[in-house]
C-alpha cells in the first residue's frame, strides 16, 4: 500500500541545513495500524506529510496507493489525496469560520461527482459515526479538544479515503478522548482502512498492529 | 462544472459570514465615497444648463490687498478694477461683472431666503438660460439703470399664479421692477447661475457705478471666444494687475486677484486656504491625494485585517490542499471569492450612494434648502464607479488573494505539522 524508498528531506535555510529524515525505507500493507515514535524533532511529522504528497522529499520515491508520487503535477497530487488519504492533525486545523458540518464537507467539495445533498448526507452520517450529530451546526470554537479531533476525524473520513495519516490525534486530549478517538480509529481499521499514526503514548503504540521508531531522521526499529 | 465552481464559492462566501459582511462593508463604503467625491466634484466642474460652457470658463472672484508686510485685505472684486483693468484686455472674450443680494420671500407657509442676481447683459450670451416668456435685459436698458427684471418660474407662480407677469412689476426689497422674462428655475447647485431673479447690476438699490474701489462686491465671469486659450487670458489679465500695481500711490500696496481660474481650481479654492491666490493646481493635487487617500481608508482598514488574517487563513489554505484543492483551484477560488465580494460591495455601494446623494444632496453641494430643487442629473459617473470597483479589487488582490496565495504555495506541510514544540 505504502512504500518509501531511500527517503531523504533536508531543510535548507541560508544559514542551517537540517536533517530531518535520512534513508527510510519502509513498506506499510493495505489494512496495517502502524504506530510511529520517536523524540520530538526526530522526523515523525515529516514522514506523514511527505508520506500523504504534502511535501516533497529531497531524495527519495513514495509510492502510496499504486501512485508513483515522483513528477506528479500539483493538481494530480490534490487529486490523489482528495481520493485516498484522511489526514489528521495534532492541532485539529478545522477551520474556524465553518461550522462543523462545513468543515466535514470540505474534502468533499473538491471531489469530482458529489451533489451537494450527497455531500451533505454523507457529512452528517460521519458526524454521527464519531457522536457528534449534535454538534453539527456548532463552530470550531464552541467545541471541546476531543469533540474537535472527532470533527477532525470524521472530516479526514469523509471522502471515504483507504489511508489515514494521523499526526498526534490524541496529543492534545486527555485519556478519555484519547481513548475515544483511538476506539473510532481502530473501528475504521477493522473496516479495512489503513492508518498511520505518530503518537508518543507506548500505551497506544501498543494497541496498534505494528511500531516503527525513529531517531535523529532514521529509522531506528 | 462553472456553476458548481460557483456555488463552492458563494457557499464559502456565505458560511463565513462575519468576514464576508466586512469585506462587503469595506467595498461599498470606498465605493460609496468615491460616487459621492466624484460627485461633489463633478458638480462644481461639469457643464450643464444654463452653465453649458463651464468647463471652458474662468473666474476672478477674490482680489487681495496687502498693505506693507502683515495687513492683507480679501474681498471679492470691486467694479473700478473689473472695468478699468480686467475688461481692458486684448482680445476680449466675453465677461461679464456680478454680484448676488439676497431677499425674502413668504412663501410655503414661512419666510424664504432667495437669491438674486445682478448682472450685466453679456451674461445672457455666456449662460444659456430657457426662456419660457420673454427675454433678457439688453445694452440700452442696462446703460440707463432700466428698473427691468427676468424671474424665474417659481418667481412668476408665486407673484402672478396663472395671470400674465410680463410688463407688470414686482416689488423687491422695496424697489419696483418691470418684469421682462421668465425662465425655467435653475437647480439650486448651479452656483454662477442659480438665482429666483436678475437685473441689471445698474438698477440695483445701491449704486455700485462710479465707485472707486479696486475691491468690492463683484466677481467676473470670464467666456474665451473664437478659440482663445484660457493661458492667453490669464496673462494678459496679469499684465494688467502688474500695471495696476505700478500706477497705485503707495509702494507699499500690492494688488493681487485670484486667477482668472477655471472651474476646478475654484473647487479647490473651496478646500484651499483662503489667502492662496496663486499655485492652486498644487493644492488641487494636494487636496486630491488626501481626499483619495481618505477614500481609501476602507480599503486599507480591510487590507490590514486580512492581513491580520492571514495566519488563519494560511491554516485554512493548508487544510484545503491537504484534503485535496490544487493550487490553481485555490487561486482561481480566492479570485472568484474577491470578484464576487467587489462586484456585491459595488453594488451595495452604488445603491448607497445613491441614497446618500439623494438624502445629503443640500449638504454635499452646499446648497440652502430655501434655494429650492437640485439637478442630480450628473449623479452617477460609470468611469469613476468602474474606478472604484477596480480600487477595490486591487485593493482585495493586494490583501486577500496574493498574501493568501503565498501562504499557500509555502509548504501546506509545514504550517499543518505543529507538534510538542
Ligand atoms: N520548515 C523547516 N525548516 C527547517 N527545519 C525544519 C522545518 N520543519 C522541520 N524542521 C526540522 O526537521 C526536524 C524534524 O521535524 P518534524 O516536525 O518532522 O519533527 P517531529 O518528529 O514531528 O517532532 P514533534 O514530535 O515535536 O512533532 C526537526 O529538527 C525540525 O527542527
Ligand atoms: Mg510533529
Amino acid at each position: 500500500m505504502i512504500k518509501l524508498s531511500n527517503i531523504q528531506k533536508v531543510y535548507r535555510t541560508s544559514t542551517i541545513e537540517t536533517v530531518a529524515l535520512e534513508q527510510v525505507n519502509l513498506e506499510i500493507a493495505k489494512g496495517e495500524f502502524v504506530s510511529v515514535m520517536g523524540p520530538s524533532g526526530c522526523g515523525k511529522s515529516t514522514l506523514l506529510n511527505i508520506t500523504g504528497l504534502l511535501d516533497e522529499p529531497t531524495e527519495g520515491y513514495v509510492t502510496i496507493a499504486g501512485e508513483d508520487g515522483h513528477g506528479l503535477s500539483d493538481k494530480k497530487k490534490a487529486a490523489f489525496r482528495n481520493r485516498h488519504i484522511g489526514f489528521v492533525f495534532q492541532n485539529f486545523h478545522l477551520i474556524n469560520e465553518l461550522n462543523v458540518l462545513d468543515n466535514v464537507e470540505l474534502p468533499m467539495l473538491y471531489a469530482r461527482g458529489i451533489t451537494p445533498s450527497e455531500r451533505r448526507s454523507r457529512a452528517m452520517r460521519v458526524l454521527e459515526r464519531v457522536g457528534l450529530s449534535h454538534r453539527m451546526k456548532h463552530f470550531p470554537t464552541e467545541l471541546s479538544g476531543g469533540q474537535s479531533q472527532r470533527v477532525a476525524i470524521a472530516r479526514a473520513i469523509a471522502g471515504n479515503p483507504s489511508i489515514i495519516l494521523a499526526d498526534e490525534p490524541t496529543g492534545n486530549l486527555d485519556s478519555h478522548n484519547g481513548e475515544e478517538v483511538m476506539q473510532i480509529l481502530f473501528d475504521l481499521n477493522r473496516e479495512g482502512t489503513t492508518i498511520v499514526m505518530v503518537t508518543h503514548d507506548d500505551k497506544l503504540a501498543r494497541q496498534t498492529g505494528r511500531i516503527m521508531r525513529f531517531f535523529d531522521g532514521r529509522q531506528v526499529l | 462544472m462553472l456553476l458548481n465552481y460557483l456555488k463552492i464559492v458563494l457557499k464559502t462566501l456565505l458560511q463565513k459570514k462575519f468576514f464576508s459582511a466586512l469585506n462587503l462593508f469595506g467595498i461599498s463604503t470606498t465605493v460609496m465615497i468615491i460616487m459621492v467625491a466624484a460627485l461633489v466634484f463633478d458638480n462644481h466642474t461639469a457643464p450643464r444648463a444654463p452653465e453649458v460652457y463651464l468647463d471652458k470658463m474662468l473666474f476672478v472672484q477674490r482680489v487681495k490687498t496687502t498693505h506693507g508686510d502683515d495687513w492683507i485685505t480679501l474681498n471679492g472684486v470691486g467694479l473700478k478694477l473689473i472695468d478699468e483693468y480686467l475688461k481692458k484686455i486684448e482680445p476680449k472674450p466675453l465677461m461679464s461683472a456680478s454680484t448676488t443680494e439676497v431677499f425674502e420671500l413668504y412663501a410655503s407657509g414661512r419666510l424664504q431666503r432667495k437669491k438674486m442676481i445682478l448682472t450685466e447683459p453679456s451674461f445672457w450670451s455666456i449662460y444659456q438660460f430657457s426662456f419660457q416668456e420673454g427675454r433678457p435685459f439688453n445694452l440700452s436698458e442696462f446703460s440707463q439703470h432700466e428698473p427691468v427684471i427676468v424671474i424665474s418660474r417659481m418667481l412668476r407662480d408665486h407673484f402672478f399664479g396663472s395671470k400674465a407677469a410680463i410688463g407688470q412689476t414686482i416689488t423687491i426689497r422695496t424697489k419696483e421692477y418691470r418684469v421682462i422674462g421668465i425662465v425655467d428655475n435653475v437647480p439650486a447647485n448651479c452656483s454662477h447661475t442659480y438665482a429666483d431673479a436678475w437685473i441689471p447690476y445698474t438698477a440695483g438699490a445701491f449704486d455700485f457705478v462710479g465707485s472707486d474701489d479696486l475691491d468690492g462686491g463683484f466677481s467676473l465671469d470670464i467666456l474665451p471666444v473664437n478659440g482663445q486659450s484660457s493661458e492667453s487670458i490669464k496673462m494678459a489679465m496679469a499684465e494688467s494687475i502688474r500695471r495696476l500695481n505700478i500706477g497705485l500711490h503707495s509702494s507699499d500696496t500690492k494688488v493681487y486677484i485670484s486667477g482668472p481660474e477655471n472651474s476646478m481650481e475654484l473647487f479647490a479654492r473651496g478646500y484651499a486656504d483662503h489667502t492662496v491666490f496663486g499655485g492652486l493646481t498644487d493644492y488641487l493635487v494636494k487636496w486630491v491625494a488626501a481626499l483619495l487617500l481618505f477614500m481609501m481608508l476602507p480599503s486599507v482598514n480591510l487590507m490590514s485585517l486580512n492581513i491580520t488574517r492571514i495566519r488563519e487563513r494560511a491554516s485554512e489554505m493548508a487544510v484545503r490542499k491537504a484534503f485535496g484543492a490544487s493550487r490553481m483551484r485555490l487561486f482561481g477560488q480566492l479570485l472568484t471569492e474577491n470578484i464576487i465580494l467587489t462586484l456585491v460591495g459595488g453594488i451595495i455601494g452604488l445603491v448607497l450612494s445613491v441614497v446618500v446623494i439623494h438624502v445629503f444632496s443640500y449638504q454635499l453641494l452646499g446648497v440652502d434648502v430655501d434655494q429650492g430643487k437640485v439637478a442630480l442629473g450628473i449623479q452617477i459617473n460609470y468611469y469613476v464607479f468602474g474606478f472604484a470597483l477596480i480600487t477595490c479589487l486591487v485593493f482585495g488582490l493586494l490583501s486577500g488573494v496574493l498574501p493568501a496565495l503565498r501562504m499557500s504555495k509555502l509548504n501546506p506541510a509545514e504550517v499543518l505539522k505543529g507538534g510538542s514544540k
